[in-house]
């Protein structure tokens, strides 16, 4: 059996053939499946190596164009529309030049004008204010529209978003990817943070009564400031500001918010400028791709004003009326120094009578200074200076009661000086911290001052209490028989008040206008 | 005598085997051991341009050289170095208030795990600008 078995084993040629063949294929397996391994690793070697870049450069091409649309957002107040010119020039920045961040300011002055347009029209003292109120808007409009045109150019747009010079990473992100669809369309924009605040502060009360009630000004730190994007109703117009957070530096925002937001707020112009940028890029040879959207914020603010404008009071010549009996003989003029008038000379009275008349005028102005003469007659005189205040307060609003009466109380009433101008100096190049100051017209020395009539209509806010005898006196020499009965000075003045916009400078008069009548009374002896 | 031979030829065999097993493993072991430098180097990489970018970001929010310098140290000290990462620091910083950027340089040190015969650690560096965003315009 076993015999057999071994017989049966016994290889035939062929059998040897394929065993050679099989000991040839085993021999080799290894080296075979080594490498084959080995190709595999090298593949995921560089399968792996492969995969890194591809995340490495896509994160190379987000923070690149993070930081370029970042840079976009950070440099968007540099672009420029140009000056604010005759209108607006005085809401300049210190490079004389209006941008994102002061555009507010322009706006906010024709604010103002309008406020005190509207207040003029409620008061039926409009005169050419309406003119003027629409003058202003198209004014801001035309600066809004090339401060737009400049904000959403793709040449400046590029040239900020390639942040870096060009052999560094960010170089390789391709410029002007502003709209995925279209390489001629613009960045995109759009306008976050609506009803927050802008960079325009404000104080209530530098308004004309009952224009800035519906403002409902936004309360943030220890100020009160005008919202934006949001629409504020002030003389039959529309006002829209751009908001910029408080202490918020620009920075990237989500791409949820910002296309939420890329519609125009309701009402808006159609130059109202965007706060918030987007960018794209794509990494030259990988193909990476990533978008990021950014809000810029200027970081600086302003309190709502007009800069360049001004106040006047003005004193009128006095008017002394000269009569006997009630029969007016003479008519004459004082001003604003003592004197000793002898108005009536020799004048016949009957009965060969003749009479001297001398009065003593002036006193209420002489060695006084402009609060003196203001209020030297009784009466409310309040209305006038609250008049005078608020106008004040449109262009310091940091001006008080006090501290303008401390400003008329220093300024003495100047003989042969009829307007004492009521105006600011600043120290800083882009007209921000005023300080107000008060001197006759001819000793204004301000570059931008420019002598003007306001606009509005004047009507009297200030009826003075008729006073005898106090300051102003007479007397009479009388040549005859002709009895003296009586003899006074009556006198009573009016405060008129002329409102102005400002679009001119002037935002108002005050006329102070007094008249003495120097009466003589007597008769012929019976 | 076939017997003898049977044995001969399986001891060949297994020689033959074992030979190839040493070959492969000379290959493929010095592979697989740099594909795991590679990573390193790679993750260490990705971490050195998150740190330059973290850092140049953080620098943005001041407004001077000073202030911003220190703060991009402040950042890189806090950095957690590991074994694999024993050094990272700050290679150049540059402020430029006129152009508002600023960008930072991060050096980092990364000990390959299994040393080259030429070289145990490699040295990265990466940069990245940033707007200085805490700077206001020129109004």
């Amino acid at each position: 059996m076993r015999h057999n078995q071994l017989a049966k084993r016994v290889p035939s040629t062929q059998d040897r053939k394929h065993r050679h063949h099989c000991r040839k294929t085993q021999l080799g397996a290894t080296s075979a499946m080594v490498a084959a391994c080995a190709f595999v690793l090298v593949l995921v070697i560089v399968a792996v190596i492969q995969v890194s870049m591809k995340l490495s450069s896509s994160q190379m091409v987000r923070n690149s164009v993070d930081a370029g649309v970042l840079n976009i957002a950070t440099h968007v107040p540099d672009l420029k529309s140009g000056a604010g010119g005759a209108v607006f020039g005085d809401c300049n920045d210190i490079t004389g030049a209006v941008g994102l961040t002061n555009i507010n300011r322009v706006w906010g002055k024709a604010l103002l004008i309008n406020a005190n347009a509207e207040e003029m029209a409620n008061s039926g003292q409009a005169g050419n204010s309406a003119g003027s109120a629409s003058q202003a808007m198209s004014g801001a409009e035309d600066l809004t529209n090339n401060l737009k045109e400049k904000l959403t150019d793709k040449e400046s747009m590029d040239k900020l978003f390639a942040v870096q010079d060009e052999k560094k990473a960010i170089a390789v992100v391709k410029k002007g990817s502003g709209s995925e669809d279209s390489e001629q369309a613009n960045f995109n924009t759009a306008y976050l943070h609506r009803g927050d605040e802008s960079n325009i502060s404000i104080d209530p009360a530098q308004f004309p009564p009952g224009t800035g009630d519906k403002l409902s000004p936004v309360s943030k730190g220890s100020s009160q400031w005008l919202g934006g994007y949001k629409n504020l109703q002030v003389n039959g117009k529309q006002f829209m500001f751009v908001p910029f957070r408080l202490g918020e530096m620009p920075h990237l925002v989500s791409p949820e918010e910002f296309k939420s937001n890329q519609e125009k707020p309701e009402g808006a112009i159609a130059s109202l400028p965007p706060n918030s940028y987007y960018g794209s890029g794509t990494l030259s040879g990988t193909g990476g791709q990533a978008s990021a959207n950014a809000i810029a914020n200027p970081q600086h603010t302003y309190q709502l004003a007009i800069p360049h404008a001004y106040v006047v009071i003005k004193l009128e010549k006095n008017q002394a009326n000269w009569t006997i009996n009630g029969t007016q003989i003479a008519t004459s003029t004082y001003e604003f120094a003592h004197e000793q008038q002898w108005q009536i000379k020799d004048h016949s009275v009957g009965c060969l009578s003749k009479l001297n008349g001398y009065a003593s005028l002036g006193n209420e102005y002489n060695q006084k200074d402009l609060l003196s003469v203001l209020t030297a007659l009784p009466g409310d005189h309040e209305p006038a200076f609250v008049k005078l205040l608020q106008r004040l307060k449109e262009i310091d609003a940091g001006m008080t009661m006090t501290g303008m009466k401390a400003l008329l109380s220093a300024q003495q009433v100047v003989p042969n000086e009829y307007e004492y101008v009521l105006y600011p100096t600043y120290k800083t190049a882009d007209n921000t911290q005023p300080t107000i100051k008060l001197s006759p017209q001819s000793q204004v020395s301000e570059p931008w001052y420019k002598a003007a009539s306001p606009d509005g209509t004047e009507k009297t806010i200030v009826a003075e209490q008729q006073t005898q005898d106090n300051p102003n006196t007479n007397w009479a020499q009388i040549i005859g028989i002709w009895m003296l009965t009586s003899h006074h000075v009556t006198e009573n003045g009016n405060v008129m008040w002329t409102p102005g916009t400002g679009l001119n400078q002037c935002l108002g008069t005050l006329r102070l206008q007094r008249t003495a009548d120097v009466t003589f009374g007597g008769h012929c002896p019976p | 005598m076939k017997r003898r031979q049977l044995v001969k030829r399986n001891a060949r065999r297994l020689a033959q085997s074992l030979l190839e097993t040493v070959v492969g493993a000379l290959v493929l072991i010095p592979l697989a051991l740099m594909s795991v430098d590679a990573m390193a180097v790679i993750n260490a990489n990705h971490s050195n341009q998150e740190l330059a970018q973290t850092a140049a970001r953080a620098a943005a929010n001041n407004i001077t050289a000073d202030a911003a310098q220190k703060i991009a140290e402040q950042t890189v000290s806090n950095f957690a170095k590991t074994n694999l990462i024993p050094n990272v620091s700050i290679a150049s910083f540059q402020f430029d208030p006129a152009q508002k950027l600023v960008t930072v340089s991060v050096s980092m040190t990364v000990t390959i795990p299994v040393p080259l015969p030429w070289t145990s650690s490699v040295k990265l560096t990466a940069s990245s600008t940033q707007p200085i965003v805490a700077l206001p315009p020129s109004v």
